[in-house]
C-alpha cells in the first residue's frame, strides 16, 4: 500500500494531472448533462497515455456523449475503451 | 383528441414471461405509443431477452440506452440500473441503491414516468414475488394514469400483483387476455369509460 496514492480530484474543475495506463470511471457520467459528459470525457482522454484503457459503467456509451472518435471500443458489454492515437 | 403520446410501463418479475409475451404479442400497433419494460432478471441470462421478445411483437424491442429518446418502440430497462425519463422523452439510467431489492425497480420507473406523463400513462403490473411497483402504481393513479394488474388467480407469483392491488383504488386484478383487450381499447381511442360502465351493469 506504499505504492498507492489516494487523493481528491474534481472532475468538473480540475485539469488532468497524469497520463495513466487505465482510468476507471463507472456510473458517474450518467448523472451529468451532455455538455459536462463531453467535458469529462475529454479530461479522461487527456489523462490517458496513447493506447491507454478507459472503463465506464455498463450503461455508459461515449457514442451518446459526442466523444466517439477519441476512443476505440474494446468490449461493448463491459464498456471498455482504448484511447486512440490522433491521426493528423 | 389527445395529441400527446401514450406511454405504457410494464413491470414484471418471477413468472411474468408468459403474460408479458401475451401482452406484447397482442398489443395493437399504434405509432403514438411508447413502451418501457421493467423486468427483474439476472445479469447472465438477461442479455438475450430483448432479442427473444422481438420475435413476438410488431413493435421494435430494444435494450434501452442512457440518453436515448423514446420513439415508438418497446424499451427494455437495463439489468442493474434504474430507468427514468425526462420531459423531453429522454431515458436516463441511475445507479442508486436498490428499491425492494430491485434494480431496475418498477417503483422508480413508475414514479419518474407518472411525474412526466401523468394521465397519458398506462401502467401494468404482472406476476412477481416481491412488492416492487406497488407504491409506483399508487402514484400513477394519483396523477391520472390508468393502472392494470394481473389477477392473483392467473399470476404465477401473486405477491407483486396483490401488493399493487392493495395500494390502488377502484382496480381489480384481471387475467391477461382481458387486461390486454382493455389496453387495446384505450389505444384505439374508443370510449373507455363507456366500456367500463357497460361491464358493470352487465350489458
Amino acid at each position: 500500500s506504499e505504492k498507492m496514492v489516494f487523493s481528491n480530484h474534481n472532475l468538473i474543475h480540475d485539469a488532468s494531472f497524469n497520463e495513466f495506463h487505465l482510468v476507471i470511471c463507472r456510473n458517474v457520467l450518467i448523472y451529468f448533462d451532455p455538455q459536462l459528459q463531453s467535458k469529462v470525457l475529454n479530461l479522461l482522454s487527456d489523462s490517458l497515455r496513447n493506447g491507454g484503457y478507459m472503463a465506464l459503467g455498463k450503461g455508459e456509451n461515449p457514442r451518446y456523449m459526442g466523444n466517439a472518435n477519441q476512443f476505440k471500443e474494446v468490449d461493448s458489454n463491459e464498456k471498455i475503451y482504448k484511447h486512440k492515437l490522433n491521426e493528423s | 383528441m389527445n395529441p400527446r403520446r401514450t406511454v405504457i410501463v410494464i413491470g414484471g418479475s418471477a413468472g411474468s414471461m408468459e403474460p408479458l409475451i401475451h401482452l406484447i404479442s397482442n398489443l395493437e400497433y399504434n405509432q403514438m405509443v411508447d413502451v418501457a419494460l421493467i423486468v427483474h432478471r439476472s445479469n447472465e441470462l438477461g442479455n438475450m431477452l430483448g432479442q427473444l421478445l422481438n420475435n413476438y411483437t410488431v413493435y421494435k424491442v430494444m435494450d434501452a440506452e442512457h440518453m436515448e429518446i423514446l420513439s415508438n418502440g418497446i424499451y427494455l430497462a437495463p439489468t442493474d440500473y434504474h430507468l427514468l425519463v425526462d420531459e423531453n422523452y429522454r431515458l436516463h439510467f441511475d445507479f442508486s441503491e436498490k428499491v425492494h431489492h430491485s434494480r431496475p425497480s418498477i417503483d422508480v420507473t413508475l414514479e419518474s414516468f407518472s411525474y412526466v406523463f401523468r394521465e397519458n400513462l398506462i401502467a401494468v403490473i404482472l406476476s412477481g414475488s416481491n412488492e416492487d411497483g406497488a407504491n409506483g402504481m399508487s402514484l400513477v393513479e394519483q396523477r391520472g394514469g390508468k393502472v392494470f394488474i394481473q389477477d392473483e388467480q392467473s399470476a404465477k407469483y401473486s405477491r407483486m400483483p396483490l401488493a399493487a392491488l392493495e395500494m390502488t383504488v377502484n382496480t381489480e386484478g384481471k387475467d391477461i387476455k382481458e387486461l390486454t383487450e382493455e389496453i387495446n381499447l384505450i389505444l384505439k381511442g374508443n370510449n373507455y369509460e363507456a366500456f367500463k360502465i357497460k361491464n358493470i351493469i352487465g350489458r
